[in-house]
């Protein structure tokens, strides 16, 4: 079988619906859904292979499968199978490790091989469906980001809301990882193969999704990390002893199967339905949930027939009448039932961690580690852009304020150092029934802070200057002061002017801005106590 | 594809909200992923298109271009309102304008220092004095620079169309290929601003349209 592995990385957010309904908020679907890229394929191939295009796109021969996402180990993740159960009330089945989140197996059970938990008197403990996770072969499990945006449509002309036009999405965030398998049958014409590689390899853009023409989905960056048929998938492993008649499916994508007698969609299908020997569907073991949803085509803008389908993630087990072949397990690892060019039908058979009373995960043999590029970053400017100049002048300004605001935040700290030293002062000075410096005089020295912020021979000279100095301790004429500013306490320094002194003569550079940030401080804080007396 | 880069070039606040209040602002910004603030595709889109159609009504269509022939440019280039089976429009918008890379290089802890609260309140028209419970704080940005791609990727509508219709619409996807750029820069100049309160004098802005590249020359990018 010829296959390309792809890795795609959204690089912007993408809507991939659950259903084409638009009303209330259809879930988006945890992947990218493999007729996506096959519609990406089409468009560039199908008027080119004439009446090879149904061959290529319908026949099932090539199958573009769903791009799973990736997990914390880089192994792709499927809807979690639903026989697995955890205790209703503790749960404990998804345990968060480091990395990311993993499967507990001591705390979730098989119920295709037991009945569920028990206390230790054997009393039957109430369990409840691992439901919504997406699971990998080594246990690890995908934490798909999403998200959720409301809209309205804006009147043409009116510029006004238009009625009954507000509507939300839910979406996948851009910067996560999915892994696509795309893969032909070995008889599959090889000159139609290598077309399609090198649309996988040539770089064109890839949008994906709804909306992807003005707000979702506006690019994927992708790379085929792997070609050739040695590509090991998860899906080739399985755990069955020779000559079982037990098969047991894990469903990794929706199950589109019809009776071959009259067409009608099968949602309880026997073995006959898949193609395998004679045999029954054993109910007890199966774990099925079904949906139906009609998918829109974006080529020919119209509804596709509705398609009856057993949801991804249901468990089929069968007895077969006779012993499951190699080439039955070879027939099923095409894919099953309809839609199989567009990821649908594809199915785990016997899977190793579906095959005991606890998941069973052999995380050496199965894995699939796929290394995921880093992120892109957003998309650059032309060369010769004439705004150049301008955005970079836009990030020196940035780089600028962010300067200004560090430093604002070092000032603010020293400030509050230097507010406990004036602070001890003041509160001596009410101690000792002393008046303190009032708010017109505090607002003297803040102006002569402002005014000299820049300048620190200006600021000292303008608060401790002989001249004219607001705080001065001595006239020109050597004469003494006394004022609220010289006053002494028992304290180190033993005035306002010397603790001000001490400041100026430390000569930092943005000394009247400190001084600013304490006086503004000890002056909001004085005029809080006035209000209150 | 043939592509062309949109420079929005802001000069005042601009509020491109999201219908959501925040626990600072009672109305936040739209931001990108690394936390800048960014313009939606279909906003710009939306811009583009209303410029064009009075471009249009008002005679400004390139002269090769048969509107009783051909049909409204505006409606080819951006597709049929409200009709969700019609074909989609020929452009093909970015998700999301962001600032410009030299400005995305600083990282996610710069991003802040680019929005700002603006506080308004409602005045009475009796007292001239503020309304109760007016008063509101909004999120906007700073005036800075915008930018993204546009591209002409046309429907494969030929494929569809009965044969008789094919050569007529070949040729009239090719005139629009050749006019398609100075049509939109004569758009662009019609857009005197971006997102919220624009009657209000926010987003004031001088959009430009770059010249035409092929997608040769922009390929190192999608790879």
């Amino acid at each position: 079988m010829k296959r390309l592995l792809v890795v795609i990385e959204l690089t912007a957010d993408a809507i991939f619906p659950e259903s084409v309904a638009t009303a209330g908020v259809p879930s988006v679907l945890p992947f990218i859904p493999g007729r996506t890229l096959l519609g990406w394929t089409a468009s560039a191939l199908y008027r080119d292979l004439d009446d090879k295009a149904w061959e290529t796109f319908h026949s099932g021969r090539v199958r573009f499968g769903h791009g799973w996402p990736l997990t914390h180990s880089h192994q792709m993740a499927f809807p979690g199978p639903q026989c697995w159960f955890e205790k209703k009330r503790e749960k404990g089945g998804v345990t968060k490790e480091e990395e990311g989140l993993t499967i507990n197996p001591q705390d979730v059970r098989n119920l295709q091989h037991c009945e569920g938990f028990e206390t230790e008197e054997k009393k039957p403990v109430q369990a409840e469906a691992l439901k919504n996770i997406q699971l990998a072969a080594d246990g690890s499990i995908a934490q798909l980001k999403r998200g959720y945006r409301m809209m309205t449509a804006v009147k043409e002309g009116t510029r006004q809301k238009e009625n009954s036009a507000l509507f939300g999405h839910e979406f996948l965030r851009s910067s996560q990882h999915f892994a696509v398998i795309i893969e032909a049958d070995d008889g599959f014409d090889t000159d139609i193969w290598e077309k399609i590689r090198a649309r996988f390899h040539s770089g064109a853009p890839m949008k994906l999704g709804q909306s992807r023409k003005s707000e979702y989905g506006g690019g994927c960056r992708y790379k085929v990390v792997a070609e050739g048929s040695g590509v090991a998938v998860p899906w080739d492993h399985n755990g069955t002893p020779h000559n079982t008649n037990e098969l047991t499916l894990w469903c990794l994508s929706d199950l589109a199967l019809t009776d071959p007698q009259t067409g009608a969609p099968v949602l309880t299908p026997g073995p006959r339905h898949l193609g395998l020997p004679d045999g029954e569907l054993v109910v007890e073991k199966s774990f099925v949930s079904t949906r139906r949803y009609s998918l829109f085509n974006g080529f020919a803008r119209c509804h596709e027939s509705e398609l009856n389908v057993i949801a991804a993630g249901s468990i089929l087990h069968f007895k077969l009448d006779a012993p499951l072949s190699d080439d039955d397990l070879s027939h099923l690892s095409f894919g099953i039932g309809m839609g199989r060019e567009m990821g649908l039908g594809r199915v785990w058979p016997n899977p190793p961690c579906l095959m005991g009373k606890k998941p069973i995960f052999d995380k050496g043999v199965h894995s699939l580690a796929i290394q995921p590029e880093p992120a892109a970053t957003a998309m650059s400017q032309p060369d010769d852009w004439p705004l150049k100049n301008k955005a970079a002048a836009l990030k020196v300004w940035a780089e600028a304020k962010r300067q200004e605001i560090e430093q604002g935040e070092a000032r603010e700290s020293i400030a509050k150092k230097w507010r406990e030293k004036l602070d001890s002062i003041l509160q001596l000075f009410g101690r000792l029934g002393l008046e303190p410096p009032s708010l017109s005089q505090w607002a003297v020295v803040r102006q002569a802070c402002e005014r000299h912020k820049a300048s620190h021979a200006n600021l000292n000279e303008a608060l401790l200057g002989r001249g004219a100095g607001i705080c001065r301790t001595h006239d020109q004429n050597d004469s003494e002061r006394h004022t609220v500013w010289t006053e002494k306490v028992p304290h180190d320094p033993p005035s306002i002017t010397d603790w001000l002194q001490k400041k100026i003569e430390a000569k930092r550079e943005d000394t009247g801005a400190i001084l600013l940030l304490v006086i503004n401080d000890v002056m909001r804080e004085q005029k809080q106590q006035e209000s209150y007396t | 594809m043939d592509r062309v880069f949109v420079s929005i070039d802001t000069s005042t606040y601009w509020m491109h909200a999201t219908g959501g209040g925040g626990e600072d602002y009672d109305s936040v910004i739209f931001r990108d992923h690394s936390g800048f603030p960014a313009l939606k595709g279909r906003h710009v889109r939306g811009l583009l298109r209303e410029a064009a159609r009075r471009l249009e009504s008002w005679g400004h269509v390139p002269q090769d271009w048969d509107p009783g022939k051909m049909g409204s440019l505006t409606k080819w280039l951006f597709g049929k309102r409200g009709d969700r089976l019609a074909p989609p429009g020929i452009l093909d918008f970015p998700t999301v304008f962001h600032m410009p890379e030299p400005v995305l290089s600083l990282g996610e802890e710069y991003a802040p220092l680019f929005s700002t609260g603006i506080a308004s309140t409602r005045i009475e028209y009796e007292t001239g004095s503020a309304k109760d419970q007016s008063l509101r704080n909004m999120e906007a940005a700073v005036p800075g620079l915008l930018g993204g791609w546009i591209g002409f990727d046309p429907p494969d509508r030929l494929a569809l169309a009965h044969e008789e219709e094919r050569e007529e619409l070949q040729k009239t996807i090719d005139e629009a290929r050749k006019i398609w750029v100075d049509f939109l820069q004569q758009a662009a100049l019609e857009v005197r601003a971006i997102g919220g309160k624009r009657t209000r004098g926010f987003g004031r802005c001088l959009m430009q349209i770059g010249d035409q590249m092929t997608q040769t020359a922009i390929e190192g990018e999608t790879a």
